[in-house]
């Protein structure tokens, strides 16, 4: 008798503590709150080898690129004035935008531009997509005035803005004291790598300041984490969210969403050369497989449109005059029959760590099989993935970047990105004439040509161009659609109200 | 002749008590030195290393190699196992391979919070477990008795993941919004501060806990409540609540004293699980987050204080399990 | 004297061939028939299944319709086809890791409980080892080494509930050590092994079987974790704890993707469940009489 008085009198106990403990919001007013997947390896300075949205959500904050992509894919100049070149296209002068405070009240000269270029270039300090902006002879910077600096470039290079334009060259500066500090619409209070950093505005910033004095950027274990936070309450805007909590997410009235373009999706990638893909006819079928309406709708939740097995959605260029693939099973079934590989099985790798990649990978299974290929989908952890980098016959793999910069990585021989193994003589040629030209017609025929090859040889099968989905709390206005899939951190001009 | 032999046991006593400890501790200490060094080997023989998480996908043969050279992990491995223990011994844990920050510091601030989490659900498991199974053996084969068996099989057919992922949809996204869905502690502030950031994460731990243990008490108890011993103190007319409490439930925390111990070392082992599900920023939390980017110091770290907080119970339990051992042999003999 | 050890030896041995009081008991008897009825429908499911458990048949988190009755998943996949075809995997190699465990485990425990000495402590400190040893690494090394291979993964589930089992029946083993049939047993010169199978096992009995169906639990448990973490059966097969996994962020959108896989691991843990506990009330009753 006495114990059932006693759970009852708990069951009591418990119930008012569960009430008592409300849900504790911890933002407070005009902090805003940005929930991302957190990187344990994140620093503080900006030249590290890793990117992660955590660290690129910070350091759009703390620091300012020489030029930067705006919201619709032009180059526009951030700490740079002007960047002119010599009819050679390598010798390029660049002038500094004046007046520009660093966080430690000193002004932003051409030296913080030249150390940093320096400390990017030094083998030493592991910075990989240096190779990006190999062109740069870091000893031949020439320091005219504070604001003027004269770059003499090992080889003729015409995509000289676009290049730093690229989010990985943001500029940084030294402080008296050592530490690292920045240029950014926001200074660095506290940082603990992959969990939190908080930011307090920069009031003398140059450019289009927050409407908001305070930002919290946290980091979670994973995507469903900040949706979770986001549901609860705990964080004002998500990075970005997974396909499929989008309908969940958009019956919450007190939520928003911002649809934007992006350069980070997954794709399909296979080796070329070796078989069975060296074969032009394998290759040919692997790609006539893909029903890409169906990964659109199913693996993307309907946010994105069909592509066509070339990089670079994003480009300002007319684009190719490639007919549409779509699914042919009849005609891969014979290509593969011609090509004495009526049944092929191969082992699909993917470490499944952007959303898509693992749906993408089981779509395309089923789409294969279709043509009689057996695929074996297997998850590897990260690391094991990117130990045999290069070497995986087939995999998912991840593109990042504008065209000019990420097509070329990972498509030209040598570089790092190549995956595919992808060494065509044409393209390569089409390549460096795209490199060295400053004409921005000339550019755009060249990309459109690239492209043209991509859709015939390459080994990437892209199947779909998905879109980049910021979902926010209504009590934040101003967040606007990105080409570049950066609407939840770019905050110029952007308030909160609690 | 009296006093001596009562000094003589006295001695023997002391010695009795302290030698085991020792004896005990020394097997810790083996047994951890034995841990560290296979979780030394063990991550090392997972293929990719710090370097390739690093560098990313990127990085060229050159570039991958001059990071190792960087890191030391070009050494031989019997070279940078000693290194690291040579530290450990010294009281320097090392710094962190993929961030340079000092294995210290990321340790304080997850041992904190593992701790707490782990202290608050072991605070209410063990009571609430032996509380639940003398109730349920109390009115064995009654309703409450056969709600709780049944319960208690599903929850422990349920793993922490489905309990805690069934928890949020309850209380945190799909059908109330009362608590947050993942635990979010700010890394300068205690874990107190955010209570309810504390309640799924524990309810997890704590429900599967007190489903295991309640059970056996409850077997422990009417197994106790059958002996002849208990049988004779009914005969004698003792009340049922002074056999209960005075005679039946201390025989009965016996048996399950190891299994209680290995649930406290499991909830601190265990924790992994619910800090992963709920992004608890804990000892488990930092170990997988190190095992994925191959971090070896902070692995090690990681594991050692998993290891020491098992072993610690186990030392505690084990001595309560002789403590009582001995106590029965007294008792029986009286 | 002779008598008294022959008579003893008679009561001992008198509970282990009553089967047929084991399946009086209705928990046994319901027990066998919720397996049986799993077993049957994990076995004829792929062939019943509306659809291919891998194809997509419409959009994701579809809610249920007529078209697939418990809707669709994260990628538009017939939850209803991917249930009936998901229990393959789990069907064997549980019982397969539970029992494995059980009887490595308690062969351990009576084992070390009995010698004692060094043998005692050299197995019981490895069994700490073992389990101090964080079971992710574990998965993680294997896993990342061998591939998920299905006899790995039983493998690694017995390494890591088998120092549980071996802990508990340790604990109970060694109070038997000081009764008097043991120490009888000892005492006329029975060799150990004789002792260990006669007198020590027969009396483990009880907690035996509480953990054998405890552990059939919590290897359906693990083997859907593994899975859950992406360490276990891999996509596109259907997985009742993959499912949980893959679906878990539709929770909100589409609840049943991920409750009838999670419905399924419940029923086919209870089958286990209530035959051991079943089980352990009959011998407990036995027991009591003796």
């Amino acid at each position: 008798m006495i114990p059932v008085k006693f759970s009852r009198a708990i069951a009591i106990a418990l119930l008012a503590a569960t009430t008592a403990l409300t849900t504790h919001t911890f933002a407070q007013a005009q902090e805003l709150v940005l929930g991302v997947i957190g990187n344990s390896k994140d620093q503080v300075q900006p030249y590290t080898p890793t990117s992660s949205a955590s660290a690129g959500s910070l350091y759009n904050q703390l620091y300012d690129g020489l030029t930067a992509y705006d919201s619709k894919g032009a180059v526009v100049m951030e700490l740079a004035e002007s960047m002119t070149p010599n009819a050679t296209l390598d010798v390029w002068t660049v002038k500094l935008r004046p007046n520009v405070k660093r966080h430690d009240g000193k002004p932003f000269t051409a030296d913080d531009v030249i150390a940093s270029i320096k400390h990017m270039m030094d083998p030493a300090n592991n910075f990989v997509v240096s190779s990006q902006i190999d062109f740069v002879d870091p000893v031949k910077i020439r320091k005219v005035d504070d604001l003027t600096m004269e770059f003499t470039l090992k080889r003729p290079f015409g995509l000289f803005a676009n290049a730093f334009a690229d989010e990985d060259f943001r500029i940084r500066a030294i402080s008296d004291d050592g530490s690292v500090t920045g240029t950014g619409p926001f200074k660095l209070d506290t940082f603990t790598p992959g969990q939190e950093a908080r930011l307090s505005r920069f009031d003398d910033y140059w450019g289009e300041k927050p409407g908001f004095d305070k930002l919290r950027i946290i980091g979670f274990r994973d995507q469903q984490a900040v949706t979770n936070a986001l549901r609860g309450g705990q964080i004002d805007v998500a990075y970005s969210v997974p396909y499929t909590d989008v309908p969940a997410l958009t019956k919450d009235p007190k939520l928003k969403t911002v649809v934007s373009g992006t350069t980070t999706y997954p794709i399909i990638s296979v080796r070329v050369d070796m078989p069975p893909f060296n074969d032009q006819k394998v290759l040919e079928a692997l790609k006539l497989v893909v029903d890409r309406q169906q990964i659109v709708d199913n693996a993307f939740g309907g946010f994105g449109a069909i592509a066509n097995d070339y990089l670079g959605n994003n480009t300002a260029c007319p684009i190719p005059s490639e007919p549409q693939r779509v699914q042919d099973i009849a005609k891969a079934k014979q290509l593969l029959a011609e090509a004495g590989k009526s049944n092929l099985k191969l082992e699909l790798v993917t470490d499944g760590a952007f959303a898509g990649m693992m749906e993408m990978a089981q779509l395309y299974a089923q789409q294969a099989a279709q043509a009689g290929i057996s695929i074996k989908v297997r998850r590897l952890d990260p690391a094991t993935f990117l130990n045999r980098w290069r070497e995986w016959p087939f995999l998912i793999s991840l593109t990042s970047g504008p065209y000019e910069t990420a097509a070329l990585a990972a498509l030209l021989p040598g570089q790092g990105e190549n995956a595919t193994h992808f060494d065509d003589a044409e393209y390569n040629d089409l390549a460096k004439k795209l490199q060295s030209t400053g004409d921005l017609a000339e550019q755009c025929k060249l990309v459109t040509q690239l492209q043209a090859i991509e859709y015939k040889r390459s080994g990437d099968i892209v199947a779909a161009y998905p879109e980049n989905i910021t979902v926010y709390r209504d009590t934040v206005s101003g967040l606007k659609p990105d080409l570049y899939g950066r609407t939840a951190i770019l905050f110029g001009g952007v308030t909160v109200k609690k | 002749m009296t006093v001596d032999s009562q000094n003589d046991n006295a001695t023997i006593g002391i010695f009795a008590r302290l030698q085991p400890l020792l004896a005990r501790l020394l097997q810790g200490g083996l047994t951890l030195l034995a841990v560290s060094l296979l979780i030394f080997l063990a991550a090392r023989a997972l293929p990719g290393d710090v370097a390739n998480m690093i560098l990313g996908q990127s990085a060229t043969q050159e570039q991958l190699d001059l990071l190792r050279v960087q890191l030391g992990l070009d050494q031989p491995l019997w070279w940078q196992y000693l290194i690291w223990l040579g530290g450990i011994l010294r009281g320097d844990w090392g710094t962190s391979l993929s961030n340079g920050q000092p294995v210290a510091d990321l340790l304080a601030l997850g041992v904190r919070n593992s701790a707490t989490l782990s202290g608050v659900a072991l605070a209410v498991m063990l009571p609430l477990s032996l509380l639940v199974g003398v109730i349920a053996a109390q009115l064995r084969d009654g309703f409450v008795d056969k709600v709780f068996l049944g319960m208690s099989m599903v929850a422990n057919a349920v793993p922490d993941f489905v309990t805690g992922t069934v928890l949020v949809a309850l209380f945190a996204t799909t059908v109330l919004h009362v608590l947050p869905a993942v635990s979010f502690i700010p890394p300068g502030d205690s874990p107190f501060s955010y209570p309810d950031a504390l309640v799924l994460p524990a309810t997890t731990v704590i429900i599967p806990g007190v489903m295991y243990l309640a059970r056996l008490v409850r077997v422990a108890v009417i197994d106790v409540m059958a002996t002849e011993y208990i049988q004779t103190a009914e005969l004698k007319g003792l009340s049922p609540s002074r056999i209960l409490f005075r005679h039946a439930l201390p025989n009965a925390v016996a048996p399950i004293i190891p299994a209680a111990s290995l649930v406290a070392a499991f909830t601190v082992g265990g924790v992994v699980v619910v800090e992963y599900l709920f992004a608890y920023p804990g000892v488990g939390s930092a170990l997988v987050d190190a095992v994925t980017n191959r971090d070896l110091p902070v692995i090690q770290a990681n594991v050692l204080v998993i290891a020491s907080a098992y072993f610690i119970f186990n030392l505690i339990a084990d001595s309560f399990a002789q403590r009582d051992e001995a106590a029965g042999q007294r008792q029986s003999k009286a | 004297m002779e008598m008294t050890l022959t008579t003893h030896q008679w009561v001992r041995s008198r509970p282990v061939s009553g089967w047929w009081r084991l399946w009086a008991s209705t928990q046994v008897r319901w027990g066998v028939i919720l397996l049986v009825a799993m077993t049957v429908l994990v076995v004829i499911g792929p062939f019943v299944a509306p659809y291919d458990p891998a194809a997509p048949v419409g959009k994701p988190y579809a809610e249920p319709s007529a078209v697939a009755w418990l809707g669709t998943d994260n990628l538009g996949r017939d939850v209803l086809s991917r249930v009936l075809s998901g229990g393959v995997y789990l069907a064997w190699m549980a019982p397969v890791s539970a029992l494995l465990s059980v009887v490595i485990g308690a062969a351990v425990a009576l084992v070390t409980a009995y010698y004692r000495g060094w043998t005692d402590l050299v197995l019981m400190r490895s069994l700490d080892v073992l389990l101090a040893f964080p079971g992710i690494l574990l998965t993680l090394l294997c896993v990342s080494v061998f591939g998920p291979q299905p006899i790995l993964l039983v493998g690694l589930v017995v390494l890591t509930l088998m120092p549980g089992v071996a802990r508990v029946i340790r604990g109970a083993a060694i109070p038997l050590l000081d009764r008097e049939y043991v120490l009888w047993a000892k005492a006329v010169g029975t060799p150990g092994p004789v002792i260990i199978l006669r007198e020590l096992l027969p009396n483990v009995s009880s907690p035996l079987l509480v953990e054998l169906g405890l552990r059939l639990s919590w290897s359906v448990g693990i083997l859907s974790s593994m899975s859950f973490i992406g360490y276990g059966i891999q996509p596109p097969a259907a997985d009742w704890g993959l499912m949980v996994s893959e679906n878990g962020t539709g929770l909100g959108t589409q609840p049943y993707a991920v409750l009838a896989p999670i419905l399924m691991i419940i029923l086919y843990t209870i089958g286990g469940g209530l035959i051991a506990e079943g089980a352990a009330r009959v011998m407990a009753r036995t027991e009591g009489k003796a």
